[in-house]
Protein backbone atom coordinates (compact mmCIF):
# COMPACT_ATOMS: atom_id res chain seq x y z
CA UNK A 1 0.00 0.00 0.00
CA UNK A 2 1.55 3.27 -1.06
CA UNK A 3 0.87 6.48 0.82
CA UNK A 4 2.18 10.00 0.73
CA UNK A 5 4.81 10.54 3.40
CA UNK A 6 4.04 14.23 3.92
CA UNK A 7 0.86 16.08 4.74
CA UNK A 8 -1.25 17.32 1.85
CA UNK A 9 -1.51 21.06 1.25
CA UNK A 10 -5.06 21.34 2.57
CA UNK A 11 -4.04 19.57 5.76
CA UNK A 12 -1.28 22.10 6.35
CA UNK A 13 -2.79 25.50 5.51
CA UNK A 14 -5.98 27.23 6.56
CA UNK A 15 -7.73 29.69 4.27
CA UNK A 16 -6.47 32.61 6.38
CA UNK A 17 -2.85 31.65 5.77
CA UNK A 18 -2.19 30.16 9.20
CA UNK A 19 -1.41 26.54 9.96
CA UNK A 20 -4.19 24.02 10.50
CA UNK A 21 -4.64 22.22 13.80
CA UNK A 22 -3.17 19.11 12.21
CA UNK A 23 0.00 20.94 11.19
CA UNK A 24 0.20 22.55 14.62
CA UNK A 25 -0.16 19.18 16.37
CA UNK A 26 2.45 17.65 14.06
CA UNK A 27 4.92 20.40 14.91
CA UNK A 28 4.15 20.08 18.61
CA UNK A 29 4.90 16.38 18.32
CA UNK A 30 8.21 16.99 16.56
CA UNK A 31 7.00 15.60 13.22
CA UNK A 32 8.85 18.30 11.31
CA UNK A 33 9.59 16.15 8.30
CA UNK A 34 5.90 15.86 7.46
CA UNK A 35 5.66 19.57 6.70
CA UNK A 36 6.94 21.63 3.79
CA UNK A 37 9.72 24.13 4.38
CA UNK A 38 7.34 27.08 4.11
CA UNK A 39 5.21 25.74 6.93
CA UNK A 40 8.27 25.30 9.15
CA UNK A 41 9.32 28.87 8.46
CA UNK A 42 5.82 30.09 9.20
CA UNK A 43 5.87 28.21 12.52
CA UNK A 44 9.07 30.03 13.44
CA UNK A 45 7.91 33.50 12.44
CA UNK A 46 4.19 33.58 13.22
CA UNK A 47 3.52 34.40 16.89
CA UNK A 48 -0.07 33.17 16.72
CA UNK A 49 0.85 29.77 15.30
CA UNK A 50 3.85 29.47 17.64
CA UNK A 51 1.54 29.98 20.60
CA UNK A 52 -0.85 27.33 19.26
CA UNK A 53 2.08 24.96 18.82
CA UNK A 54 3.09 25.67 22.41
CA UNK A 55 -0.40 24.97 23.71
CA UNK A 56 -0.52 21.74 21.68
CA UNK A 57 2.91 20.70 22.98
CA UNK A 58 1.74 21.27 26.54
CA UNK A 59 -1.34 19.12 25.99
CA UNK A 60 0.82 16.47 24.34
CA UNK A 61 3.19 16.48 27.31
CA UNK A 62 0.41 16.30 29.89
CA UNK A 63 -1.52 13.66 27.97
CA UNK A 64 1.64 11.58 27.70
CA UNK A 65 2.26 11.88 31.42
CA UNK A 66 -1.31 10.89 32.19
CA UNK A 67 -1.09 7.92 29.82
CA UNK A 68 2.09 6.68 31.43
CA UNK A 69 4.52 7.81 28.76
CA UNK A 70 8.04 7.20 29.97
CA UNK A 71 9.22 10.65 30.73
CA UNK A 72 10.91 12.83 33.20
CA UNK A 73 12.03 10.53 35.91
CA UNK A 74 14.85 10.00 33.46
CA UNK A 75 17.10 12.89 34.11
CA UNK A 76 16.21 15.03 37.09
CA UNK A 77 19.49 16.88 36.89
CA UNK A 78 18.34 18.68 33.76
CA UNK A 79 15.43 20.00 35.77
CA UNK A 80 17.60 21.73 38.29
CA UNK A 81 18.18 25.43 37.77
CA UNK A 82 21.58 26.32 36.44
CA UNK A 83 23.81 27.05 39.41
CA UNK A 84 27.26 28.43 39.63
CA UNK A 85 29.44 26.40 41.92
CA UNK A 86 31.66 28.60 44.01
CA UNK A 87 34.78 26.94 45.39
CA UNK A 88 35.21 26.91 49.16
CA UNK A 89 37.16 30.07 50.07
CA UNK A 90 39.82 28.18 51.99
CA UNK A 91 42.18 31.14 52.37
CA UNK A 92 39.42 33.35 53.76
CA UNK A 93 38.23 30.65 56.16
CA UNK A 94 41.79 30.04 57.36
CA UNK A 95 42.35 33.76 57.90
CA UNK A 96 39.09 34.02 59.85
CA UNK A 97 40.04 31.06 62.04
CA UNK A 98 43.47 32.55 62.68
CA UNK A 99 41.93 35.87 63.69
CA UNK A 100 39.54 34.08 66.00
CA UNK A 101 42.38 32.19 67.66
CA UNK A 102 44.39 35.39 68.06
CA UNK A 103 41.36 37.07 69.58
CA UNK A 104 40.95 34.30 72.12
CA UNK A 105 44.61 34.30 73.23
CA UNK A 106 44.35 37.26 75.66
CA UNK A 107 41.43 35.65 77.45
CA UNK A 108 42.97 32.20 77.73
CA UNK A 109 43.76 32.62 81.45
CA UNK A 110 40.09 33.45 82.08
CA UNK A 111 39.04 30.50 79.95
CA UNK A 112 41.19 28.26 82.07
CA UNK A 113 39.53 29.61 85.22
CA UNK A 114 36.09 29.11 83.69
CA UNK A 115 36.91 25.53 82.75
CA UNK A 116 38.10 24.89 86.28
CA UNK A 117 34.83 26.27 87.64
CA UNK A 118 32.61 24.24 85.33
CA UNK A 119 32.44 21.08 87.46
CA UNK A 120 31.42 23.04 90.53
CA UNK A 121 28.87 25.02 88.48
CA UNK A 122 27.36 21.77 87.25
CA UNK A 123 27.34 20.38 90.75
CA UNK A 124 25.25 23.34 91.87
CA UNK A 125 23.06 23.58 88.79
CA UNK A 126 21.98 19.93 88.60
CA UNK A 127 20.53 19.81 92.13
CA UNK A 128 18.81 23.16 91.54
CA UNK A 129 17.14 21.86 88.36
CA UNK A 130 16.24 18.59 90.05
CA UNK A 131 14.74 20.47 92.97
CA UNK A 132 12.63 22.61 90.61
CA UNK A 133 11.40 19.49 88.85
CA UNK A 134 10.53 17.88 92.15
CA UNK A 135 8.55 20.96 93.21
CA UNK A 136 6.59 20.89 89.95
CA UNK A 137 5.88 17.18 90.31
CA UNK A 138 4.82 17.53 93.93
CA UNK A 139 2.33 20.22 92.95
CA UNK A 140 0.81 17.82 90.41
CA UNK A 141 -2.48 17.79 92.26
CA UNK A 142 -2.94 21.52 91.72
CA UNK A 143 -4.69 22.06 88.35
CA UNK A 144 -3.95 25.79 88.38
CA UNK A 145 -0.20 25.19 88.55
CA UNK A 146 -0.38 22.53 85.86
CA UNK A 147 -2.41 24.75 83.55
CA UNK A 148 0.15 27.51 83.88
CA UNK A 149 2.93 25.00 83.25
CA UNK A 150 1.30 23.62 80.11
CA UNK A 151 0.69 27.11 78.79
CA UNK A 152 4.29 28.07 79.42
CA UNK A 153 5.50 24.93 77.62
CA UNK A 154 3.18 25.62 74.69
CA UNK A 155 4.42 29.19 74.41
CA UNK A 156 8.03 27.98 74.49
CA UNK A 157 7.32 25.40 71.79
CA UNK A 158 5.62 27.99 69.62
CA UNK A 159 8.50 30.39 70.09
CA UNK A 160 10.98 27.65 69.18
CA UNK A 161 8.92 26.78 66.11
CA UNK A 162 8.83 30.39 64.99
CA UNK A 163 12.58 30.70 65.44
CA UNK A 164 13.17 27.54 63.41
CA UNK A 165 10.76 28.67 60.69
CA UNK A 166 12.52 32.01 60.42
CA UNK A 167 16.05 30.63 60.52
CA UNK A 168 15.69 27.44 58.45
CA UNK A 169 16.26 27.75 54.70
CA UNK A 170 13.00 28.17 52.91
CA UNK A 171 12.00 25.21 50.82
CA UNK A 172 9.94 26.17 47.85
CA UNK A 173 6.39 25.14 47.57
CA UNK A 174 4.93 22.79 45.03
CA UNK A 175 7.05 22.22 41.99
CA UNK A 176 9.80 24.58 43.01
CA UNK A 177 13.38 23.61 43.55
CA UNK B 1 20.16 30.52 20.10
CA UNK B 2 21.51 29.61 16.72
CA UNK B 3 20.87 26.15 15.34
CA UNK B 4 22.58 23.27 17.01
CA UNK B 5 25.82 22.16 15.54
CA UNK B 6 25.46 19.00 13.45
CA UNK B 7 28.50 17.70 15.25
CA UNK B 8 26.64 17.55 18.54
CA UNK B 9 26.04 13.86 17.95
CA UNK B 10 23.18 11.48 18.50
CA UNK B 11 19.83 13.11 19.06
CA UNK B 12 20.60 16.27 17.11
CA UNK B 13 17.84 15.71 14.59
CA UNK B 14 15.30 14.85 17.25
CA UNK B 15 16.21 17.88 19.31
CA UNK B 16 16.14 20.17 16.30
CA UNK B 17 12.77 18.80 15.19
CA UNK B 18 11.36 19.87 18.54
CA UNK B 19 12.64 23.44 18.35
CA UNK B 20 9.24 24.88 17.25
CA UNK B 21 7.55 23.00 20.10
CA UNK B 22 10.08 24.21 22.67
CA UNK B 23 9.86 27.85 21.56
CA UNK B 24 6.07 27.67 21.33
CA UNK B 25 5.69 25.99 24.71
CA UNK B 26 7.93 28.59 26.32
CA UNK B 27 6.11 31.48 24.66
CA UNK B 28 2.76 30.00 25.66
CA UNK B 29 3.72 29.60 29.31
CA UNK B 30 5.39 32.99 29.57
CA UNK B 31 2.51 34.58 27.64
CA UNK B 32 4.96 36.32 25.37
CA UNK B 33 5.48 36.24 21.63
CA UNK B 34 8.21 34.14 20.10
CA UNK B 35 11.19 36.38 19.61
CA UNK B 36 10.74 38.00 23.04
CA UNK B 37 14.07 37.97 24.87
CA UNK B 38 12.75 35.85 27.77
CA UNK B 39 11.31 33.27 25.39
CA UNK B 40 14.53 32.94 23.45
CA UNK B 41 16.61 32.85 26.65
CA UNK B 42 14.47 30.08 28.09
CA UNK B 43 14.58 28.10 24.85
CA UNK B 44 18.36 28.41 24.77
CA UNK B 45 18.57 27.29 28.39
CA UNK B 46 16.36 24.30 27.60
CA UNK B 47 18.61 23.17 24.76
CA UNK B 48 21.71 23.80 26.84
CA UNK B 49 20.44 21.52 29.59
CA UNK B 50 19.32 18.95 27.04
CA UNK B 51 22.70 18.89 25.33
CA UNK B 52 24.49 18.65 28.65
CA UNK B 53 22.27 15.87 29.89
CA UNK B 54 21.48 13.86 26.78
CA UNK B 55 24.05 11.21 27.61
CA UNK B 56 22.02 10.40 30.71
CA UNK B 57 18.93 9.71 28.64
CA UNK B 58 18.38 5.97 28.60
CA UNK B 59 18.84 4.16 25.33
CA UNK B 60 15.58 4.22 23.43
CA UNK B 61 13.96 6.64 25.86
CA UNK B 62 11.73 9.16 24.12
CA UNK B 63 13.38 12.53 23.65
CA UNK B 64 10.19 14.54 23.16
CA UNK B 65 8.64 14.30 26.67
CA UNK B 66 12.06 14.72 28.22
CA UNK B 67 12.88 17.86 26.25
CA UNK B 68 9.41 19.36 26.61
CA UNK B 69 9.55 18.62 30.33
CA UNK B 70 12.77 20.57 30.59
CA UNK B 71 11.24 23.42 28.59
CA UNK B 72 8.22 23.51 30.89
CA UNK B 73 10.43 23.52 33.93
CA UNK B 74 12.65 26.29 32.63
CA UNK B 75 9.64 28.42 31.70
CA UNK B 76 8.01 27.92 35.10
CA UNK B 77 11.25 28.89 36.80
CA UNK B 78 11.27 32.06 34.72
CA UNK B 79 7.67 32.77 35.73
CA UNK B 80 8.54 32.32 39.38
CA UNK B 81 11.53 34.62 39.00
CA UNK B 82 9.20 37.21 37.52
CA UNK B 83 6.86 36.77 40.47
CA UNK B 84 9.68 37.27 42.96
CA UNK B 85 10.86 40.35 41.10
CA UNK B 86 7.32 41.72 41.04
CA UNK B 87 6.93 41.12 44.77
CA UNK B 88 10.22 42.87 45.46
CA UNK B 89 9.00 45.84 43.47
CA UNK B 90 5.67 45.80 45.29
CA UNK B 91 3.89 44.95 42.07
CA UNK B 92 1.60 42.21 40.85
CA UNK B 93 3.37 39.24 42.42
CA UNK B 94 0.15 37.93 43.87
CA UNK B 95 -1.43 38.01 40.46
CA UNK B 96 1.39 35.96 39.01
CA UNK B 97 1.51 33.55 41.95
CA UNK B 98 -2.16 32.78 41.56
CA UNK B 99 -1.82 32.41 37.82
CA UNK B 100 -3.83 29.32 36.90
CA UNK B 101 -1.30 28.34 34.28
CA UNK B 102 1.40 27.85 36.92
CA UNK B 103 -0.86 25.61 38.98
CA UNK B 104 -2.14 23.80 35.93
CA UNK B 105 1.14 22.89 34.31
CA UNK B 106 3.45 22.49 37.30
CA UNK B 107 5.24 19.15 37.55
CA UNK B 108 3.35 16.75 39.81
CA UNK B 109 5.23 17.11 43.07
CA UNK B 110 5.40 14.82 46.09
CA UNK B 111 2.83 16.76 48.13
CA UNK B 112 -0.41 14.86 48.76
CA UNK B 113 -2.54 17.54 47.10
CA UNK B 114 -0.42 17.46 43.94
CA UNK B 115 -0.51 13.68 43.87
CA UNK B 116 -4.27 13.62 44.29
CA UNK B 117 -4.69 16.17 41.53
CA UNK B 118 -2.39 14.17 39.29
CA UNK B 119 -4.36 10.98 39.91
CA UNK B 120 -7.61 12.76 39.10
CA UNK B 121 -6.11 14.11 35.90
CA UNK B 122 -4.91 10.65 34.93
CA UNK B 123 -8.38 9.25 35.54
CA UNK B 124 -9.99 11.96 33.39
CA UNK B 125 -7.55 11.36 30.55
CA UNK B 126 -8.04 7.61 30.73
CA UNK B 127 -11.79 8.09 30.59
CA UNK B 128 -11.41 10.40 27.59
CA UNK B 129 -9.16 7.84 25.91
CA UNK B 130 -11.68 5.07 26.49
CA UNK B 131 -14.35 7.18 24.83
CA UNK B 132 -12.32 7.73 21.66
CA UNK B 133 -13.04 5.65 18.56
CA UNK B 134 -10.72 2.67 18.26
CA UNK B 135 -8.37 3.96 15.58
CA UNK B 136 -7.62 7.40 17.07
CA UNK B 137 -7.13 5.69 20.42
CA UNK B 138 -4.70 3.24 18.86
CA UNK B 139 -2.84 6.03 17.07
CA UNK B 140 -2.43 7.97 20.31
CA UNK B 141 -1.30 4.86 22.15
CA UNK B 142 1.27 4.06 19.49
CA UNK B 143 2.55 7.62 19.63
CA UNK B 144 2.68 8.05 23.40
CA UNK B 145 3.33 4.56 24.65
CA UNK B 146 5.38 2.98 21.87
CA UNK B 147 7.07 6.18 20.79
CA UNK B 148 6.29 5.77 17.10
CA UNK B 149 6.30 8.73 14.73
CA UNK B 150 3.33 9.59 12.52
CA UNK B 151 4.89 7.88 9.51
CA UNK B 152 5.56 4.68 11.43
CA UNK B 153 2.02 4.71 12.79
CA UNK B 154 0.69 5.22 9.26
CA UNK B 155 2.68 2.24 8.02
CA UNK B 156 1.64 0.10 10.99
CA UNK B 157 -2.04 0.95 10.55
CA UNK B 158 -2.00 1.03 6.74
CA UNK B 159 -3.39 4.55 6.38
CA UNK B 160 -2.09 7.85 4.93
CA UNK B 161 0.01 9.92 7.27
CA UNK B 162 -2.58 12.71 7.00
CA UNK B 163 -5.14 10.38 8.51
CA UNK B 164 -2.84 9.71 11.43
CA UNK B 165 -2.39 13.46 11.86
CA UNK B 166 -6.15 13.91 11.89
CA UNK B 167 -6.68 11.13 14.43
CA UNK B 168 -3.95 12.37 16.73
CA UNK B 169 -5.22 15.95 16.53
CA UNK B 170 -8.84 15.04 17.24
CA UNK B 171 -7.85 12.62 19.98
CA UNK B 172 -5.63 15.24 21.56
CA UNK B 173 -8.49 17.74 21.51
CA UNK B 174 -10.59 15.32 23.53
CA UNK B 175 -7.74 14.79 25.95
CA UNK B 176 -7.22 18.56 26.22
CA UNK B 177 -10.86 18.97 27.18
CA UNK B 178 -10.43 16.27 29.82
CA UNK B 179 -7.28 17.92 31.13
CA UNK B 180 -8.94 21.30 31.45
CA UNK B 181 -11.98 20.00 33.34
CA UNK B 182 -12.45 21.63 36.76
CA UNK B 183 -9.91 24.29 35.90
CA UNK B 184 -10.94 27.85 36.00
Amino acid sequence: MSHQSTLDYELVWRDDGHLTDIAVTSLADGQLELLPERARTHATDCAECADRIGAAALVSLQAGEALGEPALALAPRELMPATVRHPLPIAAVAAALLLAVLGVVPSLPLLRALLLQTPSLLLHAIPAVAHSAAVVLESGGDPAHLAVLWCAVAVMLMAAGLVVARVAPRHASKGEH
Amino acid sequence: MPGLSPTEGVGFDELEALRPAVRGLTAHLLRERVGHADVEDCASETFRRALEGRERLHDGAPVRPWLLGIARHVALDALRARRRAALRDGGAGDELSSSPIVERVADPGPLPDAQTEHRERVARVQTAMDQLPEQPRLALSLFHLEGLGYREIAERMGVPVGTVGTWVTRGRQSLAAALSENET
